[in-house]
């Protein structure tokens, strides 16, 4: 019998809270029996999706609700991100840090990128209710 | 040719800990002919924000006349590097005896 766990987040749109954001994907990580790879990945994808939501969806507001929910059980992880800010489309994000980056390519929407690269499934969409992030990683 | 400027960030740089570096690295951009060592070794998490700011800082530096070198990434942070392809754009070296010897080399130009 597999079994499937759940577990929920809920945080402010403050960049002070991806070290709690950290420390959830870290017990998930922990609890789901992830190897170390698989827990740099997914850390990785997650702080780079709510780092996202919180600089663009949010605009640097600090009060934007924000919800985690990871599913998993012995063959994937699934994250799930929502959020009651601004439409915002993570492809056409801009990197304002840089204004002449030395890589185009790689410097623009990096954060996207990194979650393209590290899990298996990266969805954005958008209900009544906000922007919706979904992130699946395969474990076996 | 100035001192070594050597910064050793702890914790994570993820969003809000690239901002912490970026105050630090930002005026040295604005100086000519800075020497700046940045060593990851304490560095437990990389964000694309905290890539961006040793990108920006590299950048800046050189366009002083400076030189930008990193040292000390973990086997994780080098997989993140390298992924992005920023090991082509930034100076990064084993060991820190390393990067000060290439910052030295660059004062004899």
């Amino acid at each position: 019998m597999s079994t499937t766990k759940l577990f929920f987040l809920e945080i402010t749109s403050d960049l002070a809270n991806l070290a709690r954001v950290s420390d959830f994907i870290l017990d998930v990580a922990k609890q789901a029996h992830l190897t170390e790879k698989q827990t740099d990945h997914v850390q990785m994808a997650l702080d780079e999706a709510v780092t996202n939501v919180m600089e663009h969806a949010y605009g640097g507001r600090r009060d934007g609700r924000i919800r985690i929910k990871c599913r998993v059980d012995e063959r994937e992880l699934f994250l799930e991100i929502r959020d009651q800010g601004e439409p915002f489309d993570p492809r056409t994000i801009k990197q304002p840090d840089l204004k002449k980056p030395l890589s185009e390519r790689t410097i623009g929407g990096l954060g996207v990128f990194f979650m393209r690269q590290l899990m298996d499934k990266v969805e954005f969409s958008r209900d009544a209710a906000g922007n919706i992030t979904r992130m699946t990683k395969k474990l076996k | 040719m100035s001192e070594i400027v050597f910064l050793k960030p702890t914790g994570r740089l993820d969003a809000l800990g690239a901002r912490g570096l970026w105050e630090e690295l930002e005026p040295l951009t604005q100086m000519p002919q800075r020497r700046v060592l940045v060593d990851m070794s304490q560095a437990r998490y990389l964000s694309s924000e905290g890539l961006r700011v040793l990108v920006r800082a590299s950048k800046g530096i050189k366009q002083g006349g400076g030189k930008f070198v990193v040292c000390c990434l973990s086997a994780r942070l080098i997989e993140i590097v390298t992924m992005a392809g920023i090991d082509r754009v930034l100076e990064i070296y084993p060991t820190e005896r390393a990067a000060r010897q290439a910052l030295e080399t660059h004062a004899a130009l």
